[in-house]
C-alpha cells in the first residue's frame, strides 16, 4: 500500500510542467558548463540545473533531468560522460529529498545540502573512474591531479577519491550557492504553479518580506508603470477598434 | 539543429540502417572487447570501424576524435595502472623513480581498447543517425513518447539557450558588466550572465507546456503516430543476428579459454 502512494506520488511529479522543464534545466546545466568555460573558470558548474529543477518539480525530475544531461552530453560531446549519469542521478535524488525536507531555506540547509551533494559525487564518480576507467580519463585536468597523487601516494583507489573529492567540494559548492540565488530570485506565482510540499505558505511569505525590504522603492515604480502601460493600451486598442470600424466601414462601401 | 544535421548526414549504409540496429551493434561489439581476455580483438572492432567510419564519409572527423580521446587517455593509463598497480609482478620498463609492470600495462590497454570501441561505435552512430529517426524507432519498439520528446527538446533547446546567452551577454556588456580580469571578478560575472538565461527560459517553459497540452500532450490510452517513419529491412534482421551471433561466439571462446578447454594461442593475460 504504502509503496502504491510512493510509485503514484513519483508518477504525479512528472506532469507536463515538469515535463518542459526538463529540457531548460538540461539546457541550464550545459550552459553553466559553457559559461565557466569562457569565463576561464577551473570548473564544471554542471548541475545548477538539476539543483533548480529539484527545487521546482521534486527528486525524481531532477535525477532524469541530470541522466539527460549526461546522455546529452555524450551525445554531442564525448561519450565519456555517459557513465557518470549514475552520480548525476543520485545527485539530484539527494538533493530533490533534501529540499523536500525544507532544506533549502536556511542557510545551514543549504550548506548540508552541497556537503551531501559533494560526498555523494564523490564516492559514485571515484568508483566510475576506479572501475570503468581505470583511475582516468583524460578529459579534463583532475586527470593530471589523479596523476600526480598517484606518484605521491602509489595507492590508485585513494588519489582517485582525493582529487574527485577535491574538486567536488570547490565545484558544487558554487553550483548549490548559484541555484540557491536563482531560486531565491523565482518569481512565487513561477513557483507556486508547481505545486511541491515545500513551497509552502511559510517560504513564500519569507521571500516577499525579503522582496518588500530591498525593492520597495522598485516595486512603486513597477506599480506606477502598469497603469500608465495599462492606459496606453487602452488607447492603443480603442484607436484599433476605431480603425477596424472605419475599415470595415469602408469595405462595406466598397462593396456597395 | 536537427534539421541541418539530417541534411548534413551523407547517405550511406550506415546512415540507412535502421537506428535500433546501430545500438545492438554498439552493444555486441562493446561487450564481447569486455567479454574478451586480452585487448587483440579490441584492436581489430577498431581497425573495422574505422573502415566503416570510411564507407559514412566520416573518416577525418572520426579519426580526429579516436587520436584526441585516445593518446591523452593510453599516456595517464600506461602511467598510472603501469607504474602503480598493485598486481604488477614483472617489469618491463624501468624509469628513474618507477618501474613499469607488465600486468598493469596490459590492464590499461585493455580498458583504453574497450574505451575506443565503445567510444567509436557510438560516435559513428551519433553522426550516421538523424536524431529524430532515432526517437521515431525507439518509440516503434515501446518507449514512451514523452522519452523521445525530452531527447528532441533537450537537443532543440540547448542551441537556443545559446544563442540567447550571446545576447545576454552583449547587453550586459553594455551596461558595464566585466567579463575579463582576476578570477574574482570573473567569477562575479556569472550571476548576471546566467540569472536573465534562466529566468527567461522558465517563462518559456510555461508556454511550451500549455502549447504541448492544447495539442494532447498528455493525453493518455491512444496510441501516438509519428511524422517520421523508418523501416525495419531484412539487412538490419541480418546485422542484428549477425552481431548477436558475434557476441555469443566471443562470449563461449573466452569461457572455454577460460576454463582452460581450448587453449587461445598466445595469452597477453590482460584480463583484470
Amino acid at each position: 500500500m504504502k509503496s502504491k502512494s510512493f510509485l503514484r506520488g513519483i508518477a504525479a511529479q512528472f506532469s507536463t510542467k515538469s515535463l518542459v522543464l526538463i529540457p531548460i534545466a538540461v539546457g541550464i546545466n550545459l550552459i553553466g558548463g559553457t559559461l565557466s568555460s569562457t569565463l576561464k573558470l577551473p570548473l564544471f558548474l554542471d548541475m545548477i540545473g538539476t539543483t533548480v529543477i529539484a527545487c521546482l518539480s521534486g527528486p525524481w525530475v531532477a535525477a532524469l533531468c541530470g541522466l539527460l544531461t549526461n546522455v546529452f552530453l555524450s551525445l554531442v560531446a564525448n561519450p565519456v560522460y555517459l557513465p557518470y549519469a549514475l552520480s548525476s542521478v543520485l545527485c539530484g535524488l539527494v538533493v530533490g529529498y533534501m529540499v523536500k525536507a525544507g532544506l533549502f531555506k536556511k542557510i545551514w540547509g543549504v550548506i548540508l545540502v552541497w556537503l551531501a551533494c559533494a560526498l555523494v559525487n564523490t564516492i559514485t564518480a571515484s568508483l566510475v573512474t576506479v572501475f570503468v576507467y581505470g583511475g582516468a580519463t583524460g578529459v579534463n585536468g583532475t586527470s593530471v591531479l589523479t596523476a600526480a597523487l598517484v606518484v605521491a601516494m602509489k595507492n590508485i583507489v585513494i588519489s582517485v577519491v582525493s582529487s574527485s573529492m577535491l574538486e567536488n567540494l570547490v565545484d558544487k559548492g558554487i553550483t548549490v550557492f548559484i541555484a540557491y540565488v536563482i531560486v531565491r530570485r523565482i518569481p512565487k506565482r513561477f513557483l507556486s504553479q508547481y505545486a511541491l510540499d515545500d513551497t509552502d505558505d511559510d517560504e513564500l511569505d519569507d521571500i516577499d518580506e525579503d522582496d518588500d525590504s530591498d525593492e520597495d522603492s522598485s516595486e512603486m515604480s513597477v506599480k506606477l508603470s502598469e497603469t500608465a502601460t495599462d492606459h496606453a493600451e487602452d488607447t492603443a486598442s480603442e484607436s484599433v477598434d476605431g480603425h477596424d470600424a472605419t475599415s470595415t466601414g469602408s469595405s462595406n462601401q466598397g462593396e456597395r | 539543429m536537427s534539421g541541418s544535421a539530417s541534411a548534413a548526414i551523407p547517405d550511406s549504409p550506415l546512415a540507412r540502417m535502421h537506428p535500433i540496429a546501430k545500438i545492438v551493434g554498439i552493444c555486441s561489439l562493446g561487450l564481447s572487447t569486455i567479454a574478451w581476455p586480452d585487448f587483440t580483438l579490441g584492436l581489430l572492432f577498431i581497425l573495422v570501424l574505422f573502415l566503416a567510419a570510411a564507407t559514412a564519409h566520416e573518416f577525418k572527423p572520426f579519426a580526429k576524435i579516436m587520436l584526441g580521446f585516445g593518446i591523452p587517455v593510453t599516456i595517464m593509463l600506461l602511467f598510472i595502472q603501469g607504474c602503480y598497480s598493485p598486481k604488477n609482478t614483472k617489469t618491463i620498463l624501468d624509469l628513474d623513480f618507477a618501474r613499469m609492470g607488465l600486468e598493469g600495462s596490459l590492464y590499461a590497454a585493455k580498458i583504453v581498447v574497450t574505451l575506443m570501441v565503445f567510444l567509436g561505435s557510438f560516435y559513428l552512430t551519433t553522426k550516421t543517425t538523424y536524431m529524430g529517426r532515432l526517437v521515431a524507432a525507439l518509440s516503434q519498439v515501446g518507449v514512451p513518447s514523452k522519452v523521445g520528446y525530452l531527447i528532441l527538446a533537450s537537443l532543440n533547446v540547448v542551441p537556443q539557450m545559446q544563442r540567447r546567452i550571446t545576447v545576454i551577454e552583449q547587453s550586459q556588456h553594455s551596461r558595464g558588466l566585466e567579463t575579463s580580469g582576476n578570477i574574482i571578478s570573473r567569477a562575479r560575472a556569472f550571476i548576471p550572465l546566467l540569472g536573465p538565461v534562466v529566468l527567461s527560459s522558465l517563462t518559456d517553459s510555461q508556454e511550451r507546456g500549455m502549447t504541448l497540452e492544447t495539442r494532447g500532450f498528455g493525453i493518455k490510452g491512444i496510441r501516438q503516430t509519428s511524422y517520421i517513419k523508418v523501416q525495419w529491412r531484412r539487412t538490419d534482421t541480418l546485422f542484428t543476428a549477425c552481431a548477436t551471433l558475434l557476441f555469443l561466439l566471443v562470449l563461449a571462446g573466452s569461457i572455454m579459454s577460460g576454463m582452460g578447454i581450448v587453449p587461445l594461442g598466445i595469452q597477453w593475460g590482460g584480463r583484470a
